[in-house]
């Protein structure tokens, strides 16, 4: 309970900074981050390109770039939500838990990039206008095979084919398992106790968790996490905005600090 | 002074007297380096005339010929089969001179005394002659021969003892006591040593060090200590094995001649149960003795889940990917307390719901039940007073292992340096780094020559591969000022940071009953996860699973038992020794401790076991193996009905083959034996004055022998000699 009321009081917080952020026209993320400017919309108006802070031996939230064209809403497909949603998304991770993470930089980084194998938790916005080469198949299978773990989030129902297409890319042999509640990735740090808590942002239906597992066993470590037809850190970008209510909004983040501990430990 | 003494000495003065005046006088042609050296002449052949005058005799106490017993100890044993003896074994030498009354040596003994002769090997018995010998004694104890002659004659006149051995004593006890009622009794030792005191050509495994237990699953690295004569510098192959399998094969070279070199070997104990290994060098050409080119050694490979508890103050990576590394193993749990906030704690790993409930252990019975700790990155300020007493404890009085992890909360930078805890860990902490500004480098990291072959950081299966792994592995980084260890700790990795400063990265001391770690980086899962290595790469895996076995190797029980010899000959007392401890790992003086002995035809035996007053918490008891086999040992401990716990060991009991061992004649050991008592040490090829030495040993039934030394003819000739150079120099110089 204590918790929950620290995170309400963060998300409190984080509304304000963003709020401060959105009058003053746009700014730019938090330092390090760099690149691309917004429109006050959360919309990336140009490619930021690479993004990369020395290694320092601290975890930093990676944003996985893929090679596509612009999206709908002005910027690469890969990187909406960026920067506001891990921004914020961190804040709350650095308040809740004692997670020692960089807070003055995210990474962006290509899947065949070598230094991603120094995060093993990445993050992957849009996944169903992914290509993957096969240097990046590669690459990526490697990253998820050694002990990374992926998070793909904000696709919509008739996306899935897309991904699923390049995902079989990476890992041919994957099966794509959908998750009850029950699994640990729900109860690591937070006690989500239904999915019903998770609203949609603005899609129909009900969001879809999947997951791969290592040798398609769940009950071995989950390679990657799947967020079917929703969009989580559609919560986290916005969250400043009041647009949601703040208990969605919490929820979202929950879910968000559980995949990070989660990663850390399995 | 008598008057018997002034005459001489009267006389002396005065023949010196004359001698310096006669020669005064002489013509003045004559140097003074020519008078000294007629005076001197003349001097020497008055004192020879006065020699004579003095009629001298050698008195000497001449054993009684056929009055007198001389006791022949010959050795039976085993060893004397070896033919460095003139290429024929050492036992030739025994069937010739003592197997019949007309042997040569023993007639002469015959003819002087009444000889008595024993064999001995294990036990020593007397025989009429040495014909029915067999040598095939599986050990031979001098020290328990010696006391049986000497009691079986004693009463009897008694000339001496002769020991006819190549000195391969293999009793485990010091004959002192032995020699000291020899001397006591005024018996002399005479001894004959057969054979070459150094073979010609021999390899030897003459020592291995295995630990007498062993989780399953570990990966030995064991000294092999080789000798060899005859074949230095040639390449020979070490083998590992066990029921008949190779388990590991490595190329030597054999050092130089009577010198010895340790080798390290590695194997895996893969399955458990009592094992014997065997550390075997093939035959070489034209090797004298083969039975010493192998050493078996019996460890009990045990299989139990050890429970390591990893208390993580924060999430990171290092944490996954230990317990990565450790999965699938049968043998090494690690229970993950992981630090996700101020009060939040994450467990993974726990046998039940209620383990590590609470966070971690507050009381010692809680904490010494694990068999090690790490601590990730956590600050000092987490724990209480008492849980840091309690875990430096946990080293110094549990015997467990402790292994401290790099990070931003760790060592000095987390406030450990002038805790109870940073006593026990073996690298110099420095107060007041946890506000300090951060620090971060990126380190080269390279075994120690320690670390090479060391059973926690060789990462392959000889050292030579494993310097090679390492040389390839990716940088770590660390956040740890560390730059010193204590006196007495152990360097096993070395690091080379970005201003080519070389750091300590992972070393440990052993302290009180335990040992206690410390791994300087921050995220060894680089050595998985890093682009560099191979998704196949093991590296990572083995190098934990390597580090957390010794962690936990050796950290006892609250009941232990341990044997003063798992390997003994039937019929050989042995001493069980227990440890016996509470749950909080306090000694226990007031328990019931009983050992339940297995025999090898099935037969269990309760042998009781005292607590033996000198040390806190031991019990002893003396055990004698009756028969040949395997001896299964449980001990058990009980406090006011109340279990306190059991401990187990193994004993084997059979022939020894120790006798093969350092085969060449110890004549150091015959020679000191014959000179602390009085005797003579000869050698097979030098016993000609023998008898006649033992004879005038002045013991036993002796008649008074006296020689004239004065009409000896050598006084003759020499006076003849002295007066005859004195006139021929006196001729060449003119003064005659």
């Amino acid at each position: 309970m204590r918790t929950r009321i620290v995170l309400a009081a963060l998300l409190i917080s984080v509304m304000s900074v963003g709020a401060l952020a959105q009058r003053g026209g746009g700014g730019r993320g938090f330092g390090g981050s760099g690149g691309g400017g917004r429109n006050g919309q959360g919309n990336v108006q140009y490619d930021p390109g690479n993004q990369h802070a020395k290694y320092d031996g601290r975890w930093a939230f990676v944003r996985l770039r893929y090679q596509t064209g612009f999206g709908g809403r002005g910027g690469p497909q890969w990187a909406h939500d960026w920067p506001d949603g891990e921004h914020h998304f961190m804040q709350i991770l650095d308040g809740v838990t004692n997670l020692d993470a960089r807070l003055d930089a995210t990474q962006i980084m290509t899947l065949d990039d070598p230094e991603l194998f120094k995060y093993p938790i990445a993050y992957m916005a849009e996944p169903g206008y992914w290509t993957v080469n096969d240097k990046e198949a590669e690459s990526f299978r490697a990253y998820l095979t050694k002990g990374g773990f992926a998070i793909f989030d904000d696709f919509h129902m008739q996306d899935w084919p897309y991904f699923e297409q390049a995902m079989l890319k990476v890992l041919p042999n994957a099966k794509f398992i959908d998750l009850t509640v029950d699994h640990p990735i729900y109860h690591t740090f937070f006690e989500v106790e239904s999915f019903d808590v998770v609203k949609q942002y603005y899609d129909q239906g009900r969001p879809i968790f999947r997951a791969i597992f290592e040798d398609n066993d769940p009950k071995k470590r989950m390679l990657c996490m799947i967020n079917y037809n929703t969009d989580i850190s559609e919560f986290w970008e916005w969250s400043p905005s009041g647009f949601k209510p703040i208990s969605e909004s919490n929820e979202a983040y929950q879910i968000g600090v559980n995949w990070i501990i989660y990663g850390m430990t399995r | 002074m008598t008057r018997s003494a002034w005459l001489p000495i009267l006389l002396a003065v005065a023949g010196t007297a004359y001698a310096v005046i006669t020669y005064q006088r002489v013509s003045r042609q004559a140097t003074g380096r020519d008078r000294a050296l007629l005076i001197g002449l003349r001097i020497l052949a008055m004192t020879l005339v006065l020699f004579c005058l003095m009629r001298p005799a050698l008195i000497l106490k001449a054993a009684v010929p056929q009055q007198n017993f001389l006791g022949i100890l010959v050795d039976d044993s085993r060893s004397m089969q070896i033919p460095d003896e003139g290429d024929k074994p050492r036992a030739d030498f025994i069937k010739k001179n003592f197997s019949a009354p007309d042997s040569p040596m023993l007639a002469a003994l015959n003819k002087r005394f009444a000889v008595r002769q024993f064999k001995f090997a294990s036990n020593a018995e007397r025989v009429a002659n040495s014909a029915g010998l067999t040598f095939d004694g599986t050990s031979s104890r001098l020290g328990d021969a010696l006391d049986r002659a000497r009691d079986e004659l004693s009463g009897l006149p008694l000339s001496g003892l002769l020991v006819v051995s190549d000195g391969a004593d293999t009793a485990d006890t010091a004959f002192e006591e032995s020699i000291s009622a020899l001397k006591a009794q005024g018996v002399p030792v005479f001894t004959i040593g057969v054979g070459q005191e150094h073979l010609a050509h021999d390899v030897q495994v003459s020592r291995v060090d295995t630990p007498r237990r062993v989780l399953k699953g570990t990966a030995l690295v064991v000294d092999v200590v080789v000798m060899q004569t005859g074949y230095a510098g040639q390449k020979v192959p070490l083998n590992v094995e066990s029921d008949g399998r190779i388990l590991a094969q490595q190329d030597i070279v054999l050092p130089q001649n009577g010198e010895s070199s340790t080798f390290r070997v590695q194997f895996l104990a893969p399955e458990a149960g009592l094992k014997t290994f065997r550390f075997r060098i093939p035959q070489q050409k034209d090797e004298q003795v083969t039975q010493n080119n192998q050493r078996d050694s019996r460890l009990e490979v045990y299989d139990r889940k050890e429970k390591i508890l990893y208390y993580e103050g924060e999430p990171r990576f290092e944490a996954k990917f230990i317990r990565q590394a450790l999965e699938g193993d049968e043998n090494v749990q690690v229970v993950l307390l992981q630090r996700t906030n101020e009060k939040k704690y994450l467990r993974l790993g726990v046998d039940n719901a209620d383990e590590l409930f609470g966070g971690f252990p507050t009381t010692r019975e809680e904490l010494f039940a694990y068999r090690s700790i790490i601590l990730g990155s956590v600050p000092a300020s987490a724990f209480t007073s008492d849980q840091l007493k309690m875990i430096a404890e946990f080293v110094n009085v549990r015997g467990g292992g402790l292994l401290m992890l790099g990070g931003r909360k760790a060592f000095s930078e987390g406030g450990w340096a002038g805790t109870p805890v940073g006593e026990v860990l073996p690298v110099v902490l420095t107060p007041g780094l946890e506000q300090a500004a951060e620090f971060f480098t990126e380190m080269s990291i390279k075994p120690t020559r320690e670390g090479l072959a060391h059973p926690a950081t060789q990462i392959s299966d000889t050292e030579q591969a494993s310097s090679d792994r390492w040389a390839k592995l990716p940088q770590l980084s660390t956040v740890n000022r560390i730059s010193k260890v204590k006196p007495g700790a152990t360097i096993l990795l070395t690091g080379t940071d970005e201003g080519r400063t070389e750091r300590p990265v992972l070393s440990y001391q052993r302290y009180g009953r335990g040992k206690a770690l410390a791994l300087a980086t921050q995220d060894a899962w680089l050595w998985r996860m890093h682009a560099t290595m191979a998704v196949d790469d093991t590296t990572h895996r083995t190098f934990w699973r390597r580090l957390l076995r010794w962690l936990v190797d050796d950290v006892p029980d609250r009941v232990e038992l341990s044997v003063s010899q798992d390997n003994v000959e039937a019929g050989q007392p042995i001493t069980f020794v227990s440890d016996v401890r509470d749950k909080e790992y306090a000694p226990v003086n007031d328990a019931a401790v009983m050992a339940h002995v297995t025999t090898p035809s099935g037969k269990v035996e309760d042998v009781p076991l005292e607590w033996s007053v000198s040390k806190a918490g031991e019990y002893k008891a003396v055990f004698t193996p009756a028969e040949n086999g395997q001896y299964h040992v449980r001990v058990g401990a009980a406090r006011a009905n109340v279990d306190l716990g059991s401990g187990t060991a193994n004993v084997v009991a059979g022939p020894s083959v120790s006798e093969y061992f350092d085969a060449g004649m110890r004549a150091p050991l015959l020679r000191r034996l014959a000179e602390e008592t009085g005797g003579r040490f000869y050698t097979a090829k030098d016993t000609a004055s023998l008898a006649e030495a033992i004879s005038y040993s002045g013991r036993g039934v002796t008649v008074v022998d006296e020689r004239d030394l004065w009409d000896m003819p050598i006084v003759f000739l020499l006076f003849l000699g002295v007066i005859g150079t004195e006139w021929a120099f006196r001729r060449a110089k003119g003064l005659a």
